[in-house]
């Protein structure tokens, strides 16, 4: 297999706003920078005059962010066929194919792949090209046909190949033309001697590649440790739904280019730019990598909806953390469950409806106070547990304390120390005569911290037939009823 | 006998120990050694009737929605914490959508359940409760509890009858069991399975609380597998 393949978008600001706004395929395009028409359906004329010949032109402007997203979605298609990637920028990457053989048996395989991979992240612009050299992969990628070339093909293949294919200088152009040289075949037969003494050191290297050869070593791309996607807005955006919309174009991008690297968005990372220069960031947290757009979508809109911007919006950008998708394995003898990305989504969902903080597992704290409870991150690894239906007995029936957040205040009457009457003016507290009671059993402890305390607990039954946990503070001097038995 | 132990619970008191002691009655005597009236066997009375009236080791019931309601001290928490290890002892995970903020994590371990495996929703109001019951249900929690006990009258009955139609439509189409723990019957027709708690009457024996004794009734016309229409169950206090 020829060990080299090249992967060329011929006009790069044109394909990155076809990326970012597929709808447009197929209509008169035009990006430009301010008045000066910089690529598109009608090279060269001012956008005036582009107007008069087309009226239902398109008019978009650079956009940098568009083009270096869309230069990052070519890597990505060359990282998913061969772990070494130059990166050349300006629209242009290479793959080293050495070693992919057991991947793809044939070039034809591996242009294959690579063209459905590309038409996946939006880049159907892009043409591929396999060769002997980077050069001859990069003339086989603008020549289009073939795009194979076989290394005792390439000097055939080279040969009538135009000049302008290698890009030369405009004025080494020039003197070639005047030489009467129109063809890589007759600048490649022009003694190396001579033409460098009339033409220069650029010279003699357009004739090195116009044998096929690499001028510079292969630089591999160091792998990417995040991927980033943006858009800019047409007018600005107040509107959360309109917002919502506008993210799924770059989440959708995201998430092709990762499922291209089998990864998915561990987390997220939002930044919106103002109407008024400013920056807003916000990072949302994904419980597990996932590359499903209405699951990220989902996540994105929740977070802005629990802290919004506060300020139109112009233009965003999406940078997400990879991580691996681990695929979740269903039991046949267990019950269903959600899955770890509808499960985020619902964790978000409850996070905004009841707040952060109030969602979560139950736990337990180290602590000698009856109340102390917490609240952790319900983590799906760890309430799957061990499975023990059909084994472990159920224990007996517990009686359970419904506590009360925060403690009532109540009034307690009574001689000696044990109460007769209890009151309470709160909502939901005791109140009543005492018909049964157990205690004091004295509880303190914490002394060694910061916040020591001492209690007398007594557990009373009322006369309304309602068993209450109640205490005194022993530091304060005030009773408490935290909790009663049901 | 009581003016003794009140004696040696002042002493332990006074000596800081109480903390680690809890004093109560040693039989001193025959007539103390007799079996007290709770722990009599009855008929209906124990474990085994209660699971069976709760539907425990049977393959629950897919989408039904069953409401467990009494008085404060009626058990009806107990119950909840029951359904809800039967549901962890079959792997599943389990969705508390705790409305009045009560529930104990303490409890929650001595009735068995596995806290891990326990999702708690602590909404402010009730139409926040309901939706994230809905939420829990369409995530696919094969359980889920909706604790509703001491909502005001009037934001109950703000949310309307239709509230409750999508939560059974969301009950029916999840297939999971919801439970709904409140004050008084809410959910009407719609639930599956009524249970009435009620309290018989809490024990104290010699200066411990001991527990609660307290009545299960099914309070609906039963739809699956037949069931004992009322039971009597006994609660334990345990300290730890």
């Amino acid at each position: 297999m020829p060990p080299y393949a090249c992967l060329w978008l011929p006009d790069l600001p044109l394909a990155a706003a076809l990326r970012a706004e597929p709808e447009l395929a197929g209509r008169p395009l035009v990006v430009c920078d301010r008045d000066a028409v910089v690529s598109g359906w009608l090279r060269g004329l001012s956008l005036a005059q582009a107007r008069v010949v087309a009226p239902d032109l398109v008019v978009r402007p650079v956009a940098l962010e568009a083009m270096r997203s869309a230069q990052e979605a070519l890597v990505d298609v060359a990282l998913s066929v061969s772990p070494a990637v130059e990166d050349a920028g300006g629209g242009l990457a290479w793959l080293d194919l050495a070693g992919t053989e057991s991947l793809f048996p044939s070039p034809a395989g591996v242009a294959t792949a690579l063209g459905a991979r590309l038409e996946a992240v939006g880049l159907e612009a892009a043409r591929v090209g396999i060769g002997p050299t980077r050069t001859v992969a990069l003339l086989a990628a603008r020549r289009g046909e073939p795009e194979i070339v076989a290394a005792c093909e390439a000097q055939r293949f080279l040969d009538p190949l135009p000049l302008d294919l290698l890009e030369p200088p405009e004025e080494l152009a020039e003197r070639l033309t005047r030489f009467g040289i129109h063809t890589l075949g007759a600048l490649r037969r022009l003694p190396r001697r001579e033409l460098g003494a009339r033409l220069g050191e650029e010279g003699v290297a357009l004739a090195r590649r116009a044998c096929g050869e690499d001028l510079s070593p292969f630089r591999p791309a160091p792998p990417r440790a995040r991927y980033e996607e943006g858009c800019a807005c047409d007018w600005s955006v107040s509107n959360l739904e309109t917002l919502a919309f506008l993210v799924r174009g770059p989440l959708e991008r995201l998430a092709r280019r990762l499922e291209l690297a089998g990864l998915g968005a561990r987390e997220l990372y939002l930044e919106l730019e103002l109407e008024s220069g400013k920056r807003f960031a916000r990072a949302v947290g994904c419980r597990a990598s996932t590359v499903e757009v209405p699951v990220l979508v989902a996540l994105v809109r929740l977070a802005l909806e629990q802290d919004p911007p506060g300020e139109p919006v112009v233009r965003l950008r999406v940078v997400a953390t990879p991580g691996g998708v681990e695929p979740s394995q269903l039991d046949l003898f267990l019950p269903r469950r959600p899955a770890p990305a509808e499960l985020a989504v619902t964790l978000a969902r409850l996070a905004a409806l009841v707040g952060d903080g109030r969602v979560g597992a139950p736990r337990e704290c180290d602590s000698h106070r009856p109340e102390a409870s917490a609240v952790a991150d319900f983590d799906a690894d760890g309430a799957s547990g061990p499975w023990s239906a059909g084994r472990a007995a159920p224990p007996a029936p517990a009686l359970a304390l419904r506590a009360l957040r925060p403690p009532r205040a109540i009034r307690v009457f009574g001689q000696d120390g044990s109460p007769e009457r209890v009151e309470s003016h709160e909502r939901g507290g005791p109140l009543g005569h005492v018909t049964q009671c157990a205690g004091p059993w004295r509880l303190y402890g914490e002394w060694w911290g910061e916040a020591p305390f001492a209690r007398d607990y007594f557990d009373l039954e009322l006369e309304d037939g309602g068993v209450w946990r109640i205490y005194h503070d022993l530091d304060v001097g005030g009773w408490w009823a935290d909790g009663t038995y049901d | 006998m009581h003016a003794r132990l009140e004696r040696i619970r002042k002493i332990a008191l006074d000596a800081g120990l109480s903390g680690q002691l809890r004093i109560g009655a040693f039989p001193f005597s025959d007539e103390e050694t007799q079996p007290r009236p709770c722990e009599r066997p009855r008929v209906g009375e124990g474990v085994a009737p209660l699971d069976a009236l709760l539907g425990l080791g049977r393959t629950p019931a897919r989408g039904q929605l069953i409401e467990v309601f009494g008085r404060t001290g009626s058990g009806r928490t107990a119950l909840c914490y029951r359904l809800a290890l039967g549901a962890t002892l079959r792997g599943g995970w389990v969705g508390w959508v705790d409305l009045p903020d009560a529930l104990d994590p303490r409890s929650l371990r001595r009735a068995g359940v596995r806290l891990e495996s326990l999702l708690w929703v602590r909404p402010r109001e009730v139409p926040a409760a309901l939706r994230a019951a809905e939420l829990l249900l369409r995530a696919g929690f094969p359980f889920v509890a909706l604790d509703l006990d001491g909502a005001s009258p009037r934001a109950l009955e703000r949310i309307g009858a239709a509230a409750w139609a999508r939560l059974g439509r969301a009950v029916r189409e999840s297939r999971a069991t919801a439970v709904l723990l409140g004050s008084e019957r809410r959910a009407g027709s719609l639930a599956a399975l009524a249970l009435y708690t009620e309290r018989r009457r809490a024990r104290f024996a010699a200066g411990l609380f001991e527990g609660l004794e307290a009545r299960a009734s099914r309070a609906s016309r039963p739809r699956s597998a037949p069931a004992p229409s009322s039971c009597e169950f006994s609660l334990r206090f345990s300290p730890r």
